[in-house]
């Protein structure tokens, strides 16, 4: 039996309006969303790196300011200070002290010799022109030098009877170990 | 217009605004997210370096005032170590010694040596804190070397170089030659010596190049 016109048309027009409703209700969610990121956008470009960007520029003067704050004129007396002290230190710890050498030469001389000329030279070599009464004091002297624990090596070029005065001339090089010169005690 | 016209309009608005809120999201909103990450990034490690550079300032505002207040002691580091060659000085000071010390100066000879960065590596480490730039920031140490030629009594050259090693400005000395001024008798001829010699001595001082 076929449904009255009356219900036909009703049914139509609620069908109707179903579909509608979801094409609706599409649109407002996409809507929505076109507004959540854009309103998302909006507020990272013009929020959020606006911000940042005047932070960044506020620390960037802040970190210049604060470099500022020590004149030129301070850094470079302070650095010039620091170059002379490790300067200073440097020139220091290789200081030699010749003076030593002479006390530990007249503590290691025989009673009968004598120097006639001296010459010290870099790296701590002696040479000695040396007078002595006899030639065992020669000797004496040498075995001396040979047996001091400051000195590295011996080496005697010579020895002669003395042209005037009688006694012995002799020449002999040392070479003398650092610790002769340097600050510590011998 | 027809139910069928609008609800196939609102379908295409609605996939178009959906493909917009994709376009913006992935094009726009992503990249930017970004930058202000970036942003925030740099503004962290700018934080640090002002920290670290406040702190800096206050340790070398610190020493600014400590060497401003201790004046003495950074005038006995200008005589020991002089910024320049300063040899007029060490020439002064030589004689000075000398005449102390009962030494006749003859000639005082001066010539520079090459200078050279002072090598000094454990006080640049304590000093620098460690930033790993002191070598560059020591300026090099350059020398002086004096040719004194003297003459004297034996007592005379030790007094000298006792006084010249423990001078304020540090002085080195390298060489020594001593000769007798006169002919010597030997102990074995007359029993006596003549006590003047002359001596040439080479002595070492340094200076900080300016």
């Amino acid at each position: 039996m076929p449904l009255p016109q009356q219900v036909v048309e009703q049914l139509g027009r609620g069908e109707t309006s179903d579909s509608q409703g979801w094409a609706w209700d599409a649109l407002l969610f996409s809507g929505g969303m076109l507004f959540l990121v854009v309103a998302i956008y909006v507020g990272l470009k013009f929020g959020s790196e606006t911000y940042w960007n005047n932070q960044l520029t506020a620390t960037k003067n802040a970190v210049t300011k604060a470099s500022a704050s020590v004149s030129p004129a301070d850094q470079a007396q302070i650095v010039s200070f620091y170059s002379q002290t490790a300067n200073l230190k440097s020139a220091l710890a290789n200081h030699q002290f010749t003076s030593k050498f002479f006390s530990w030469l007249e503590n290691n001389t025989e009673a009968n010799v004598y120097y006639q000329t001296f010459q010290l030279s870099a790296g701590g070599k002696v040479t000695l022109k040396g007078a002595a009464k006899t030639e065992a004091d020669v000797n004496q002297q040498i075995a001396i030098f040979e047996n001091a624990t400051s000195v590295t090596s011996v080496a005697l070029s010579g020895v002669s009877v003395a042209q005037t005065g009688g006694g012995f001339i002799f020449n002999v090089a040392l070479t003398m170990s650092p610790s002769v010169f340097a600050g510590s005690s011998l | 217009m027809k139910q069928t016209t609008k609800r196939l309009s609102s379908t295409i608005i609605a996939l178009l605004f959906l493909i917009a809120v994709f376009v913006i999201f992935f094009d726009l909103i992503e990249p930017e997210y970004a930058t202000v990450q970036s942003l925030r990034g740099q503004e962290e490690s700018e934080q640090v370096l002002l920290a670290t550079e406040q702190n800096l300032v206050k340790q070398v505002q610190g020493i600014v005032s400590t060497y401003q207040s201790q004046s003495s002691q950074v005038q006995e580091i200008g005589l020991a170590m002089p910024v320049g060659q300063d040899s007029s000085e060490a020439i002064a000071q030589v004689y000075g010694i000398a005449a102390n010390s009962g030494l006749t100066i003859q000639n005082v000879a001066i010539s520079a040596q090459n200078s050279a960065a002072s090598a000094s590596p454990s006080a640049g480490t304590a000093a620098s804190g460690g930033v790993g730039q002191i070598g560059t920031i020591v300026k090099p140490k350059g020398s002086l070397s004096l040719q004194i030629t003297a003459m004297g009594s034996y007592g005379s050259l030790k007094a000298f170089l006792g006084e010249i090693e423990t001078n304020i400005r540090v002085f080195d000395v390298t060489g020594i030659g001593i000769n007798p001024v006169a002919s010597i008798n030997g102990p074995s001829a007359a029993g006596t010596t003549q006590d003047l010699f002359t001596y040439t001595i080479t002595a070492v001082t340094y200076y900080q190049s300016s």
